[in-house]
C-alpha cells in the first residue's frame, strides 16, 4: 500500500502537492464566497457564462493575466519583467504538460497527476516508475520540447533577474519607487525568486549526470559534470529536486497571505466584470472584495501619485489601502483623508481597481451618526426660484462664485449668443453635494441633492449649464435629472457649431490644463480643444494628455494636505502642462484659483478667453 | 570720504542718506523712479496723528540736501560686484558706474496685488477698490463711486493679502489694521451719513496712539466693526458690491450690500530686486523678505559682509519704525566702517 503510494506520490513531491492542494482549495473557496457576498445581485454572475462574456473574460485575462499589456504601457521593462514570469510560466506548464504525454505514448492516455510534467526531467532520467521506452530514445524523439522548455525556462529567468534589479533599483523601470512589504510578501517572494533558479540547477545536474538536456540545461549540466564527480552529481539529484518542490510548495502555501494573492483573483474579478456585476457601496461586497485581492501591490499607482511625488505623503496610496483592508488594519485618518481623490490612480492601474470607490467607502464607513435636519433651512431660500420658464439654466456653483470673472463672462457669451436662460444661482447657491459626498457624509449630501433637484426641475428648463466640473460631475452622474446636463466647455462649443456665436481667431499661443473631474471624471476632452482652436493657437503639451492629466492640487477631495502641500503639486503639474509659459487656459474655477497662486504666467479660464473674443 | 551707495529712494533710504550725510560719508541715493519719497507719496494723511504725508517727505527731502548726498533718480541698479579690496561696483541702469565701499538696500515692499484675491472682485468690480485707491481719492479731496455717486455705506476688509495661507502669505503686514480704522474715520469725516464696516480678524493696535484712533472710530464715529472674514463679493444690478460675511461674534453668516468695498492689501517682498540680491548670494527669508543677521542684535547686516539693509525690505514696518530703522542702519554703518579705519591706523 505504502509502497504503491510512494510510486504515484514521490517523497519528495509531497511539498509541492500539498501547496497546490492548498492553492486549489483557496481558489474555490474564494471564488465562492465573493460570488455569495455580491450585493449587486448574485445571479449577475450566470451573465459571465454567455458565450461573448466568456470570450470577453478569457480574452482580457491572456491580455492583463498573461501578457499584461497594460504594464507595458507604462514601461517595457516593467512590462517586460511580467509577462516573462506570468506568460512565460504559462508556457512552461502547456509545454510541459505536452511534452509528458508524449513521453506517456501519446495523447489522450487519460488524466495526468499535475506533479508530473513539473518534475518530468527527474522521472524521465530515473525511468523506473511508469517510463516506458530508453531515455536515449525519448531524448531524440523530443528534442523540440527539451529545446522550448529551456528557452522558456531562460525568459522566465531574465524575468527574475529583472525581478531581483528592480527591488534594489526601481528607477531603471521608470519606477520612482516600489511597494513596501509585509512578511508574508517577504517569504512569498523570496519563494518565487527561488523556483526557477532551483529549477534550472535541478534540471542542469540531472542532465549532467544522464548526459540529456538542451542549450541552457544541457550546457551547465555539462559543466557540472567537468567538475563534479558523477557520483557525487548522482547522488545531488534527489536533493536539488527536493529543494525546487519545497520552494514550489511554500510559494503556492504563501499564495492567499501575500500579494501574489492577485493571481488567484484577477481572472475571477475579470469574469464578474464582464457579467456586468456592479460595484455596491460597502467594501464588504463580494465584487469590492475581489478588487481588494487583485491588488498585486505593483506600486504603479504610488508611482503616479502626485502627492507621494511633490510632497512626501507615500503611505496612503491605494495599494497600501487596499492591503489594510484586505489584512483588517485599522485605517488611518491619514489613509483616510489625505487623498485627493483626483483618480490618476484608477487610470493608471493595470488591473483596473477602482480605488477611489474603495476609498469612498471607507470614508462612508467612518461616519456612525448623521445629521438628518442640518439643511432643514433650504426650502425657504428655493421660493425665490420658481420663475418663468426658459430654454437653458446656468448653474455657476460655489467655486465659480469665488472666480468671479467666469461667471460674468458666461453671462456674456450667453447673452451674445441671445440665450434665453436663467442664472440659478445668481443670489447663492445650494452646495452640488460633491464636497459632502467626498468627505463621506453621503446623508447630507442626498439633502443638498434633493434641494437642488427640485429646483432645476420646477425651473422647467431643458439644459442645465455648469462652470464647474465638480458640480458637472454631480449633477451628470449623480443626480439622474430628467434634463440634460453639460460643461460650458460644450456648451460653447455647442454655441460656435449652431452659429450662435461669432469669434475672432487669434494667433495667442495658449497651454491648457485638463481638469481632472472633466477629463476623468466626465471625460470632456474634446471640446475645450475645439473651443480653443476657435480663438487661440494650442500649444504642443496641450495636445496630449486628455485622460491622464494631473490634478492641480486644490482638489476638495482631501481634508488633511496642507496649503504648502497643494502648492507643491501645482507647482510641480506647471512644470508638465506649461513648460512654455505661455498663457494658461483652463476649464475649472478650482484648477484656475489653485494655479493662479503658483503661476509665473497668467492662467484663465476658457470662457474668460471666449468672452475676450466675441465678434462684436 | 567713504562712500555708501544707498537703493531705493524711499523713506528709509532718504532718512539713511541724511543720517550718513552728517556723518561725513559721501552718499549715492539711487532711486527709480522720478522723485523721491517711495509709496508715503501716494498716502494722503498718516496715522496715529492724520499728519498729511508731505510734511514726513518734505522733512526727508530737506535731510537729502547736503552736499554729501548725490542723488541718481530714473536709474536703477543692474548689476553689482564686489572688486578683490572688498568694495563694491555698482552698474546702473543708464550705464554709469558707482563705486562704494558698502551698500544699503532700501528696496522697500510691493503692495499686495489684489486680484489675486480674486473672489473679493478687484479688477472685476469697478466699486472694488485698494486702501491705496482709497487714501488717492482723499488725496483729491472726494470719494466717489465709479459711477460718481457718493458712496452711503462702505466695507473695509483687513488682512488683504496678509496672513493668509492661500496666498502664501503667513506674516501679518503690521500697518493695516490702523490703516484701516484711520481711513473709516476720514471716511465719516468726509461723507456725513456714511456707515462703515470693517470685516477683521484681530484688530493689533501695537503702537501709540492705535488704539485710541481705534476707540474714537468707535464711540465718536460709529463705525462697526464685525470680527469674520469675508467669503465672497459680488455685483449686484446697480454695481453696489453684495457682501458674505461670517460673524464669527455672533456665530451667523451674515450678508449685506455696500456702495464700496475697500481692501486693506498688505506687504510683499519686491520680487524685482530679486535678481540682484541672488547675484550676490544675499539670503531672504521663506516668505521672501530679506534675511537679517539677528532678529535683536543685528538687525541691519545680512549675510554678506558689506551689505547693509533699512526699512520695509527686511518685513513690514510703519513710517515710524522705518526711520529709527535707517538710523540704526546708519550708525551700524558708521561703526563698521570707523572702526576699519582705524585698524588701519594701528
Amino acid at each position: 500500500m505504502y509502497k504503491y503510494f510512494l510510486d504515484i506520490f514521490p517523497l519528495f513531491t509531497i511539498p509541492f502537492n500539498v501547496g497546490l492542494l492548498f492553492f486549489i482549495c483557496t481558489m474555490i473557496y474564494k471564488t465562492l464566497r465573493w460570488t455569495m457576498e455580491i450585493e449587486d445581485s448574485q445571479w449577475k454572475i450566470l451573465k459571465g457564462f454567455l458565450p461573448q462574456n466568456i470570450w470577453a473574460s478569457v480574452k482580457e485575462i491572456c491580455r492583463e493575466s498573461l501578457l499584461h499589456l497594460r504594464i507595458f504601457k507604462q514601461n517595457l521593462l516593467l512590462g517586460y519583467m511580467h509577462t516573462s514570469l506570468a506568460f512565460g510560466w504559462f508556457l512552461l506548464i502547456v509545454f510541459g504538460n505536452i511534452e509528458a504525454k508524449i513521453v506517456r505514448g501519446g495523447l489522450g492516455t487519460g488524466f495526468e497527476l499535475p506533479h508530473y510534467p513539473i518534475f518530468l526531467k527527474y522521472f524521465a532520467t530515473e525511468g523506473s516508475h511508469s517510463l516506458p521506452k530508453t531515455v536515449i530514445d525519448f531524448s531524440i524523439r523530443t528534442g523540440f520540447f527539451d529545446f522550448m522548455m529551456d528557452l522558456l525556462l531562460l525568459i522566465i529567468l531574465s524575468g527574475c533577474c529583472l525581478a531581483y534589479l528592480k527591488r534594489f533599483h526601481s528607477t531603471t523601470f521608470g519606477m520612482k519607487r516600489t511597494t513596501k512589504l509585509r512578511l508574508g510578501d517577504k517569504i512569498t517572494m523570496g519563494a518565487l525568486w527561488c523556483i526557477f533558479p532551483a529549477r534550472l540547477i535541478a534540471e542542469s545536474i540531472t542532465s549532467g549526470a544522464y548526459g540529456t538536456g538542451s542549450f541552457l540545461t544541457g550546457t551547465l549540466g555539462n559543466v557540472f559534470a567537468q567538475i563534479i564527480p558523477q557520483a557525487y552529481l548522482l547522488k545531488s539529484v534527489a536533493p536539488f529536486w527536493w529543494i525546487y518542490s519545497i520552494t514550489l510548495g511554500i510559494f503556492f502555501v504563501g499564495v492567499p497571505y501575500s500579494r501574489y494573492m492577485h493571481i488567484l483573483s484577477e481572472p475571477v474579478l475579470i469574469f464578474m466584470r464582464n457579467a456586468g456585476v456592479k460595484p455596491s457601496k460597502k467594501n464588504s461586497d463580494g465584487f469590492s472584495q475581489a478588487e481588494i485581492f487583485s491588488c498585486s501591490r505593483c506600486g504603479i499607482c504610488v508611482n503616479n501619485c502626485q502627492l507621494a511625488r511633490a510632497t512626501e505623503i507615500r503611505s496612503m496610496q491605494p495599494t497600501y489601502l487596499n492591503r489594510e483592508i484586505r489584512h483588517h488594519v485599522p485605517l488611518s485618518q491619514e489613509m483616510l483623508r489625505t487623498c485627493l481623490m483626483c483618480g490618476r490612480c484608477n487610470v493608471t492601474c493595470p488591473v483596473k481597481i477602482d480605488s477611489i470607490q474603495t476609498r469612498a467607502n471607507e470614508r462612508r464607513a467612518m461616519w456612525s451618526k448623521h445629521n438628518e435636519n442640518c439643511f432643514a433651512y433650504l426650502p425657504k431660500v428655493l421660493k425665490e426660484s420658481a420663475e418663468n420658464s426658459v430654454d437653458v439654466l446656468y448653474f455657476a456653483g460655489c467655486m465659480t462664485h469665488l472666480t468671479p470673472v467666469i461667471k460674468n463672462s458666461m453671462m456674456k457669451i450667453m447673452r451674445a449668443a441671445d440665450e434665453n436662460f436663467q442664472f440659478l444661482d445668481e443670489n447663492g447657491t445650494i452646495c452640488c453635494g460633491r464636497p459632502l459626498k467626498l468627505s463621506g457624509q453621503e446623508v447630507e449630501a442626498e439633502q443638498l441633492m434633493a434641494a437642488n433637484k427640485e429646483r432645476i426641475i420646477n425651473s422647467g428648463a431643458k439644459l442645465l449649464v455648469t462652470s464647474c466640473p465638480i458640480c458637472y460631475n454631480t449633477f451628470k452622474n449623480e443626480y439622474n435629472l430628467p434634463i440634460e446636463v453639460v460643461h460650458h466647455t460644450e456648451y460653447i462649443q455647442r454655441l460656435i457649431a449652431e452659429g450662435k456665436l461669432q469669434l475672432t481667431k487669434t494667433d495667442e499661443q495658449v497651454a491648457y490644463h485638463d481638469p481632472c473631474e472633466l477629463a476623468r471624471g466626465t471625460h470632456v476632452t474634446v471640446a475645450p480643444r475645439e473651443v480653443l482652436n476657435a480663438i487661440a493657437v494650442l500649444d504642443e503639451q496641450a495636445k496630449q494628455k486628455g485622460e491622464k492629466t494631473l490634478c492641480c492640487g486644490g482638489s476638495l477631495g482631501s481634508t488633511r494636505a496642507t496649503n504648502e502641500q497643494r502648492q507643491n503639486i501645482a507647482k510641480a503639474a506647471l512644470r508638465h502642462i506649461n513648460p512654455d509659459k505661455h498663457t494658461l487656459v483652463t476649464a475649472c474655477p478650482m484648477c484656475k484659483r489653485t494655479f493662479a497662486q503658483v503661476s509665473d504666467t497668467k492662467v484663465v479660464d476658457i470662457s474668460e478667453l471666449v468672452a475676450k473674443n466675441i465678434k462684436e | 570720504m567713504k562712500k555708501v551707495l544707498i537703493i531705493g529712494g524711499g523713506v528709509a533710504g532718504m532718512e539713511a542718506a541724511g543720517q550718513l550725510a552728517v556723518l561725513g560719508y559721501s552718499v549715492v541715493l539711487v532711486e527709480r523712479k522720478d522723485v523721491l519719497g517711495g509709496h508715503v507719496r501716494k498716502w494722503d494723511r498718516l496715522f496715529p496723528n492724520k499728519r498729511p504725508s508731505e510734511e514726513v517727505v518734505n522733512h526727508l527731502l530737506q535731510k537729502v540736501q547736503h552736499p554729501n548726498v548725490e542723488i541718481r533718480l530714473k536709474r536703477t541698479v543692474t548689476d553689482l560686484r564686489r572688486n578683490p579690496n572688498g568694495s563694491f561696483l555698482a552698474i546702473l541702469s543708464d550705464q554709469s558706474p558707482v563705486s562704494a565701499d558698502v551698500v544699503l538696500f532700501a528696496t522697500g515692499y510691493h503692495l499686495f496685488d489684489a486680484y489675486r484675491k480674486e473672489e473679493y472682485g478687484y479688477g472685476i468690480y469697478n466699486n472694488v477698490i485698494t486702501s491705496a485707491d482709497l487714501e488717492r481719492m482723499f488725496k483729491n479731496g472726494e470719494v466717489k463711486t465709479a459711477e460718481g455717486k457718493i458712496p452711503q455705506r462702505v466695507g473695509i476688509v483687513h488682512c488683504v493679502g496678509s496672513r493668509d495661507t492661500k496666498c502664501g502669505n503667513l506674516y501679518c503686514s503690521r500697518v493695516c489694521c490702523v490703516t484701516g480704522v484711520k481711513q473709516a474715520i476720514e471716511l465719516k469725516e468726509l461723507i456725513p451719513n456714511v456707515e462703515v464696516f470693517n470685516f477683521y480678524m484681530d484688530l493689533r493696535m501695537f503702537g501709540r496712539g492705535f488704539e485710541q484712533l481705534y476707540l474714537e472710530a468707535q464711540q465718536k464715529h460709529r463705525v462697526r466693526f464685525v470680527r469674520g472674514r469675508l467669503s465672497e463679493a459680488s455685483e449686484t444690478q446697480d454695481h453696489g458690491i453684495f457682501l458674505k460675511v461670517d460673524d464669527t461674534l455672533v456665530g451667523r453668516p451674515m450678508k449685506m450690500t455696500v456702495d464700496m468695498l475697500v481692501l486693506m492689501v498688505g506687504f510683499e517682498p519686491r520680487k524685482t530686486t530679486f535678481p540682484l540680491l541672488e547675484s550676490l548670494g544675499i539670503e531672504k527669508n521663506e516668505d521672501g523678505f530679506i534675511k537679517i543677521r539677528d532678529c535683536h542684535f543685528d538687525e541691519n547686516r545680512t549675510n554678506v559682509d558689506g551689505i547693509y539693509v533699512a526699512g520695509t525690505c527686511t518685513s513690514a514696518k510703519s513710517i515710524s519704525e522705518t526711520i529709527n530703522d535707517a538710523c540704526s542702519a546708519a550708525l551700524q554703518i558708521h561703526r563698521n566702517l570707523s572702526a576699519k579705519v582705524k585698524d588701519k591706523r594701528k
